[in-house]
């Protein structure tokens, strides 16, 4: 296998590891904030596959078009981020704490 | 090269669970954070990822920021001082993400044993921007608007959520 092929396969092992620890981070981490951080991780590693299929293509097109993907999964996630940390504001705000174990709301 | 990549994909997947690890502490976690996007811009660019290592490095570092921001606003940065979780909850998540990272590992290792990885066809550089601009203001024109009423939604919706901040009683 060359240089490119196998870096690329490297390159897709580290993102799927990489969701692994965002997911990490999702589900253990209690705070709020520090949630965020870990779906940042998670939004980041679909970012490295998308790359990492951009590269193994062999046209432009292809390419072009993972690039695209990648661009809407940047936006998407600074987008995620914005909304959460004004969600995270406002429950602030009403029950002065950062517990996601406290956020019960919906519960039945 | 070949070197150079594995060292800036550990050194980005070891911060990762640093900025994970150390989430007790806001600042801690979020240097650990831009250390991880750093290395990662470093891996992307080796792998040949051009313009869009870029794209990723400026993306992950204005999220960090703004994370940093609202944590100076919000939260006191050296402790989250939220009470320890109990421990059949402690049990029950870390089994999880056991169960989770096998079926991961089996996914990966199956993939690798059944297939490889290989360039599709002659190797060509990634997409210039103009290309990627092309592609978004033409064929993929849908997927702009759609993504364009993401950014107007999620931006009413923050402005809604954030009304009354900063208004004296």
């Amino acid at each position: 296998m060359d240089f490119e092929s196998s870096s690329v396969g490297l390159l897709i092992v580290a993102a799927i590891a990489l969701f692994w620890v965002g997911m990490l981070g999702l589900l253990w981490r209690r705070s709020l904030v520090g949630m965020l951080v870990g779906l940042l991780f998670a939004w980041i590693s679909v970012a490295m596959s998308a790359i990492g299929f951009a590269v193994l293509q062999g046209d432009h097109e292809n390419a072009a078009a993972g690039g695209a993907l990648v661009l809407c999964i940047a936006v998407v996630s600074f987008l995620q981020a914005a909304t959460g940390l004004s969600i995270i504001v406002a429950r602030i705000r009403r029950r002065g704490t950062l517990d996601a174990d406290d956020a019960g709301l919906l519960e039945g | 090269m070949w070197t150079a990549l594995c060292l800036g994909l550990t050194v980005a997947l070891m911060s990762a669970f640093g900025a994970i690890v150390l989430g007790r502490n806001l600042t801690r976690s979020l240097l650990a954070g831009s250390l991880f996007i750093s290395a990662l811009g470093f891996a992307l660019l080796i792998v040949g990822a051009g313009f869009l290592s870029l794209v990723v490095v400026v993306f992950g570092a204005l999220t960090l920021a703004v994370f940093q921001i609202f944590g100076w606003m919000l939260v006191d940065v050296d402790r989250d001082h939220l009470p320890p979780t109990d421990r059949p909850t402690r049990v029950a998540r870390s089994l999880a993400f056991l169960l989770f990272g096998g079926g991961l590992f089996l996914l990966v290792t199956t993939a690798l044993m059944t297939g490889e990885f290989a360039v599709v066809g002659p190797r060509v550089a990634i997409a210039e921007p103009v290309e990627i601009g092309l592609l978004l203001f033409g064929p993929l024109r849908e997927v702009t608007i759609l993504v364009g009423m993401a950014i107007a939604a999620s931006m009413l919706a923050a402005l809604l959520l954030l009304q009354d901040d900063g208004q004296r009683d």
